[in-house]
């Protein structure tokens, strides 16, 4: 897999240069088979039978693939109630960080007051000091407030710690904005929030909903602070409720149940990502040149 | 949270006016980033300061707390166990930092151009890492069964095992087993951090090297390393941070065993809070760990930035 020719737009439309394309575009369909073939495979093995999945796979493995599996972790798990929470901690952090983070980028990027850099970095810090080694304290802090065995706790943890990496792209967004528009607003007389609202709203947009998709798959799958802050069954999430069921918390383990709920675990992140590719990537990449 | 600025609006003659004007603005700047302040605050900066004083006492989960001064670090720097969980997480983390990056790196140098399916790849490619670890660990878990799994039914058709493995029946093909996953989830992210450097790279320069029949080989390490450089040394920290902190690829695969063999670091830290209940001890290891984190960090660093010399 060598990156030879990967550079270069093609000049002209030589026979070698297609002869590279046609190897080129071969060996990116075994890399992504490589990479996707298994996401696939799940979801065809999440419609066997019980009776299949506990079989080497053979000739008949794909026969009469049914809902089973579905229709069973709905029925006799508390699924829906775990993919209910997953969704309200997920959405809730993904909304409640764009609305902070989108107030501290407007304060930060459009703004200029004393202590500034001081308050960037505070911020920043959330990002240095990793939370899966300071969840002690954290844990005890919001036992004493009452916020343990909470989602809202969980929410408030994961917009916290969800904030730096936001609260950089929208500062980034705003600082971007061309001054003429404020001071147009401001001629009109528009308050601060009104300004925001009105008329930066629409150039805000692309930052809102980089940290939107962010936070939202980063919420959907996160196993620590899940596992740490919700303790009883009607309040897991989709991965601690999967551990559960691996580790016979519901009775016997069904691997079809298992693959079924990763399935559906991952089904969300797809679409996400496929239909906001853009500001995904345009996030990572912002995210990436920090210095 | 609304300041009206409209009475004191454009035409402001005299510095008075204007002075008023920015100070205003300035407290709206601040009043602006309170709330997340707040929060970052209260989650973040108080339990630093907490977590000192904790670890300085005995803070059994329920029951008594005593002041205990540093015997709690005294008891975690004898702690075999602790310092196992710390080798052992060094060693996974040694094991797979490189694949990640240079596996990484492949892909980079695959998807940047722009020829034809390459916008497509770069999606593909991606999707393990869009998906989350704990899923992946979760699917992973099925296919490691033995005879029935995946992994197993493939290594038998190879002629390589006889398909019965279970791998998280000792701590190598536990570690293995858990190697391969995270490395086929990590790359995609190492893939999206370097492609953004490998893209601003102007085309002129490989156009030079072309005409000095410069291989490929030379021209990835003489020209796009040394460009990537930056990317690089973001990879390489966060791909070290995340597997110094592994947690839940171990929990969900290994459970740490067999015994406490594959118990990471931050494993180690939730077994002392809340199988163990002591609160102080394990407060004491997450301090100790995130002078490990900062001191790994730094070294890193250090060492990307002589390679600039």
């Amino acid at each position: 897999m060598s990156a030879e020719e990967s550079l270069a737009p093609p000049t002209r439309r030589s026979a070698g240069q297609r002869r590279a394309n046609v190897i080129y575009v071969a060996v990116g369909c075994v890399l992504s088979l490589l990479f996707v073939g298994p996401l696939v495979l799940a979801v065809i093995r999440s419609l066997q039978t019980e009776a299949q999945i506990v079989q080497p796979p053979n000739a008949n493995s794909f026969d009469g693939l049914s809902l089973e599996n579905y229709l069973g972790i709905f029925t006799r798990l508390p699924f829906l109630e775990m993919l209910g929470n997953s969704l309200i901690v997920s959405l809730g952090s993904a909304v409640v960080t764009a609305v902070i983070a989108t107030l501290a980028g407007y304060g930060l990027g459009r703004f200029t007051f004393r202590g500034q850099s001081v308050v960037f970095g505070v911020i920043l810090l959330a990002l240095m000091v990793p939370f899966q080694v300071l969840f002690t304290p954290i844990y005890l802090q919001f036992n004493a407030l009452g916020l343990t065995d909470s989602r809202i706790g969980l929410i408030i943890f994961y917009v916290t710690f969800n904030l730096p990496f936001a609260v950089f792209i929208m500062r980034n967004t705003f600082a971007a904005m061309p001054r003429e528009l404020e001071e147009a607003a401001y001629v009109d007389g528009a308050s601060t929030m009104g300004t925001l609202i009105h008329v930066l709203r629409p150039l805000a947009l692309p930052g809102v909903a980089t940290v939107v998709i962010f936070t939202f798959l980063a919420c959907w799958t996160e196993f620590l602070g899940a596992f740490l802050f919700l303790t009883s069954q009607d309040k897991q999430t989709l991965p601690v409720g999967l551990l559960t069921l691996i580790q016979g918390g519901f009775g016997g383990i069904s691997f079809g149940y298992v693959i079924a709920g990763s399935v559906i675990s991952l089904i969300p992140c797809v679409i996400l990502f496929i239909a906001l590719q853009r500001y995904y990537v345009q996030g990572l990449a912002a995210g990436s040149v920090k210095n | 949270m609304t300041l009206r600025s409209s009475e004191d609006a454009v035409t402001s003659s005299g510095g008075h006016r204007t002075s008023v004007l920015a100070r205003r603005r300035a407290r709206t700047g601040f009043l602006l980033t309170v709330p997340a302040l707040v929060l970052v605050v209260g989650v973040v900066v108080i339990p630093i300061g907490f977590a000192l004083w904790i670890s300085a006492n005995r803070w059994p989960l329920f029951g008594e707390i005593s002041f205990v001064g540093l015997d709690n670090y005294i008891r975690v720097f004898q702690d075999a166990q602790f310092w196992q969980s710390v080798g052992f997480t060094l060693l996974y983390t040694a094991v797979v930092t490189g694949p990640v990056l240079i596996f990484g790196y492949l892909l980079a140098a695959f998807v940047r151009g722009e020829r034809p399916g390459t916008r497509l790849f770069r999606t593909l490619l991606f999707l393990p890492t869009v998906v989350g670890l704990s899923t992946l660990s979760f699917l992973w878990y099925v296919e490691l069964r033995p005879n029935f799994g995946l992994v197993n039914v493939t290594l038998k058709a190879l002629g390589i095992t006889n398909g019965q493995t279970g791998w998280s029946l000792h701590w190598v093909t536990g570690l293995a087993a858990v190697s391969v996953l995270v490395i086929w989830f990590a790359v995609g992210t190492t893939m999206v951090l370097l492609l953004g450097g490998m893209q601003s790279i102007p085309a002129e320069i490989y156009e030079a090297a072309r005409i000095d029949g410069v291989n490929g080989w030379q021209r990835e390490m003489l020209i796009t390393v040394p460009l990537v450089r930056r990317n690089l040394a973001m990879a390489t920290v966060l791909s070290v941070i995340a597997s110094f902190l592994a947690f839940q690829q171990f929990v969900i695969l290994t459970n740490g065993g067999p015994g406490r063999e594959t118990t990471t670091v931050v494993m180690s830290i939730f077994h002392e809070s809340f199988y163990a209940q002591q609160l102080g001890s394990a407060t004491a290891m997450g301090v100790v760990v995130m002078l490990i984190v900062a001191a790994l960090t730094a070294i890193q660093l250090i060492l990307m930035r002589e390679r600039d010399a």
